[in-house]
């Protein structure tokens, strides 16, 4: 768009202005970050601006909402006990992810809360995770820390007690972690003797040196390296051959025969070799561990609230008192504000307003309710408040059904076979077949001695490094790459899946669609002045899809005509909204009404379509424009759909909605018509994505989640609802399909690079077999080879993987 | 070159002292948040108070 070019970017939050507001001299994009500018000010805290500036951003700020949030359910005593630990001076503890958190300067003025909100002890935060430990001395509450978090554009939730697996994870990432720098330590010392001894030492000092790598290389082989053993002897008794089972072959045989030969005074000892190769594999683990935990942490925390406080009905007060949704009853009646999702299934009681079910059932057009209507959990409120009898809660409501039939079929979806797995399994047998016909060939031809010892030094040296090494780092560097574009992965293997991916299924409503009203037609029937201002005042008033849709537009396209009227002022009187119909007032004496086209004024073809689709704008009852309003493609769907197609990727489309609605998406996409399916339920989905074989399935709402655990790959898009990042093996963060190509084309690279590393290694393997078995392997040899065989494999995926790195 | 029975082990020593800070570092969750740490040294040293302790305390008095 030819205006960004003069547009103004937040002092706040740093995002182009469409409607700025002001204050003095600076700008802002809306009320809400001028609130928090403001504050800031007030509490002296305006370094937050300095400190921004010279930051980079970890990720994207986005504007300010002022949500009117109540916290006091935060004091109550039973949600303090669940929430809060306490420390050895007594004082609790709670934690909260926040929303919005994104670069120093933030840690920075969260980190300061002491000094602005008494009663506060400490803060910290974890700036990756986004979590922020507060702790409270005599006097402070937490619903006064919440809300002025909530003030400054920091939306908190709380997070409950770590469970007992997030502490078992911490527990075992700092044993790893100590396991990696004992072996590190081991590592490092007994280079320094290894050196001497290739370099030449001789007579007492050698045997010194030599006793002294075997005593040093001791707690890396007994302890760094227990993993490998409890993983293998795991494995074989489960009757399979793991990746760890030939590491820990080359270990015990190594170190065994190392200590016989050192016994019996001969100079081939391995001690160096093998602690230097722990110390490397178990880094190698440990950095796609944390690869991948960074990013699921952050995006579990996320979502483990579906909803914060809920307003419920005191019978002795009564009055609506906010609780937390965990302790609502059947029975209760609670109270749901405009654009909050509904935490139970329920009986409208009081009030009306339209919900969104798009998430639920994947249809797009918003639902109109009244009393004695029906509503479920994990929809959308959209209008105003409405009033609900509990009538289920839980796992008994219907998102909770849905949640229950995913985590059964989740828990039953077998893990495939990874290419590390097949080939470990490959290597082991075929190095233990040639070690034993090595053996048999040179007892027949020699003796006992030379055979024992050739079959000994082929088996330590045919090492696995690239599988056990390579093969994470560059699972790690893909996977670290796909987090900072916002794209999570869960598992081990769904890179290699995803590389081998052949058809894609789509759902439509917000996955190739926003998923929300867009204008998509403004037909001006007579030229009014200022018509577009005009309805962006009338329409920013109201909650409707319908008037967000006619705001975003106005204020993307007609940018420069609201900047010369937002001088002017306009006076709107008698402002009132009609739920299923539209807005009116009298704005300067003209009464202007944007409601539903009227019947006359439709065409025959309109006259058909949803009443909602079609709106017009009356001035003084006088038809001056007509607006179409539809569920519009994503912008980069169609060149997306394009490269997936060049990636060799066959694309469909499975969708809840209407065939009219879907035909036009799979037209507008050039997706071939046997691959589109309309109203299709929940299961159904799941069904046409089982015939195909290797399917990704890609999704928001709770209607794909049953279809995204079963398929090959289950990706959840940016908005999707807790149960379907549940079911998924990836999330993404970022809106819209483009991201979807990028991770397939970051799979098929990383994999690339993982086969070229495992071909180095098989070169490396046949030569030194070839060595071993004509007994060329001095210890000299065997101490160059096997380094240098590792060296190559990780500068192959350092190389391999400097794009990812870096672009 | 009999120094070096003496000196290696000294150095051993030594490298044994530094891998039991490490464990200890570790146990005390020092390794746990590898992002922040990063972030935090680019702010000015004048906010940094070692002890949460004191820094509020003075803050009552100022209150």
């Amino acid at each position: 768009m030819n205006t960004k070019n003069q547009l103004l970017s937040c002092e706040h939050c740093g995002l182009e202005c469409l409607a700025p507001v002001y204050e003095d001299d600076h700008v802002f994009c809306c009320i809400g970050c001028r609130g928090v500018y403001r504050l800031l000010n007030d509490q002296g805290l305006s370094k937050y601006y300095e400190l921004k500036q010279e930051s980079v951003p970890i990720r994207d700020a986005s504007p300010v909402e002022v949500l009117d949030t109540q916290f006091s359910y935060l004091d109550t005593i039973e949600f303090l006990q669940e929430y809060t630990i306490t420390n050895s001076f007594g004082q609790p503890t709670m934690e909260f992810y926040l929303e919005g958190v994104h670069c120093v300067a933030c840690l920075w003025l969260i980190e300061k809360l002491p000094q602005y909100i008494s009663g506060v002890q400490s803060a910290t935060l974890n700036l990756g995770r986004s979590i922020a430990t507060i702790t409270l001395k005599d006097g402070g509450s937490f619903s006064a820390v919440a809300s002025t978090l909530n003030q400054i554009g920091y939306r908190p939730h709380p997070l409950q007690n770590e469970s007992d697996a997030d502490k078992m994870e911490k527990k075992e990432n700092r044993s790893m972690l100590i396991k990696i720098g004992i072996s590190g330590a081991c590592a490092g010392n007994i280079m320094l003797l290894a050196v001497s001894l290739y370099s030449g030492v001789e007579g007492e000092l050698a045997k010194y040196f030599q006793w002294l790598t075997f005593a040093i290389s001791l707690p890396a082989i007994l302890y760094s390296a227990t993993p490998f053993y409890k993983s293998a002897w795991g494995a074989l008794k489960a009757k399979v051959i793991s990746i760890d089972l030939p590491i820990v072959i080359a270990i015990v045989i190594g170190s065994l025969s190392g200590l016989y030969n050192l016994s019996i005074g001969k100079d081939d000892i391995y001690f160096d070799s093998l602690t230097i190769l722990i110390f490397l594999l178990l880094a190698a683990r440990y950095l796609l561990k944390v690869a991948q935990q960074k990013g699921l942490r952050a995006s579990e925390a996320s979502h483990f609230f579906t909803s914060g406080a809920t307003l419920k009905y005191n019978e002795e007060s009564k009055e609506f008192e906010p609780i937390h949704a965990k302790y609502l009853d059947i029975g209760d009646i609670i109270k749901v504000m405009p654009s909050e999702v509904l935490p139970v299934d329920g009986l409208i009681t009081a009030g009306e307003s339209t919900i969104n079910n798009s998430l639920l059932t994947g249809e797009s057009d918003p639902v109109k309710v009244t009393k004695h209507s029906n509503v479920y959990s994990g929809t959308v409120n959209l209008n105003s408040p409405i009033e609900i009898e509990v009538t289920n809660i839980g796992a008994t409501t219907r998102l909770g059904k849905i949640l229950k039939s995913v985590e059964n079929s989740f828990m039953g979806k077998a893990p495939i076979a990874t290419l590390t797995d097949k080939i470990s399994e490959y290597f082991v047998l075929t190095v233990l077949a040639i070690a034993v016909l090595t053996f048999i060939y040179f007892l027949v031809t020699q003796d006992f001695a030379v055979a024992f010892n050739r079959a000994l030094t082929l088996v330590i040296i045919t090492c696995p490094c690239a599988l056990g090494l390579a093969t994470p780092l560059a699972l790690a560097a893909a996977t670290s790459k796909l987090n900072r574009k916002g794209t999570i992965i869960k598992g081990d293997d769904v890179i290699e899946k995803l590389s081998k991916a052949e058809n894609i299924f789509l759902d439509k409503t917000g996955t190739i669609t926003y998923g929300t009203f867009q204008v998509s037609e403004w037909e001006d029937i007579t030229s009014v002045d200022h018509l577009k201002p005009l309805i962006n005042s009338l329409e920013k008033r109201s909650r409707h899809p319908v008037a967000k849709a006619l705001v975003q537009y106005i204020e993307e396209n007609f940018y420069s005509e609201l900047k010369i009227f937002s001088e002017k002022k306009i006076e709107i009187e008698n402002f009132s909204e009609t739920l299923g119909s539209g807005v009116s007032a009298t704005i300067n004496q003209q009464y202007i009404e944007v409601v539903a086209l009227k019947h006359c004024d439709r065409t025959a073809q309109q006259a058909i379509q949803k009443k909602l689709n079609q709106i017009g704008i009356y001035i003084n009852q006088q038809l001056v424009a007509k607006i179409s309003l539809s569920d519009k493609v994503r912008r980069d769907a169609p060149d997306a759909i394009k490269s997936l197609k060049q990636l060799g990727i066959i694309p469909g489309i499975i969708s809840g909605d209407i065939p009219e609605v879907v035909e036009t998406v799979r037209c507008e996409l050039n997706i071939t018509s046997d691959l589109a399916w309309a109203k299709i339920s929940p299961e159904k989905k799941n069904e046409i994505v089982s015939r195909y074989d290797n399917a990704i399935m890609v999704g928001d709402g709770a209607n794909d989640a049953l279809a995204l655990s079963q398929s090959f790959v289950g990706i959840a898009v940016a908005g999707s609802v807790e149960v379907s990042l549940r079911a998924a093996d990836v999330y993404l963060t970022s809106p819209g399909v483009t991201p979807i190509v990028n991770l397939i084309e970051i799979s098929k690279e990383s994999m690339k690079v993982i086969y070229r590393n495992l071909t180095f290694s098989l070169i490396y393997n046949v030569l030194g077999t070839v060595l071993a078995i004509m007994g060329l392997v001095t210890p000299l040899l065997a101490a160059v080879l096997m380094p240098i065989s590792s060296i190559t494999v990780i500068a192959s995926t350092l190389i391999g993987t400097n794009r990812l790195r870096k672009s | 070159m009999s120094v070096l029975f003496f000196s290696v082990p000294i150095a051993l020593l030594l490298a044994f002292i530094f891998v039991v800070a490490f464990i200890w570092s570790t146990k005390k969750g020092q390794f746990d948040d590898l992002d922040t740490p990063a972030h935090k040294m680019l702010l000015e040293d004048e906010e940094y108070k070692p002890d949460g302790n004191n820094d509020n305390q003075s803050l009552d008095i100022n209150n």
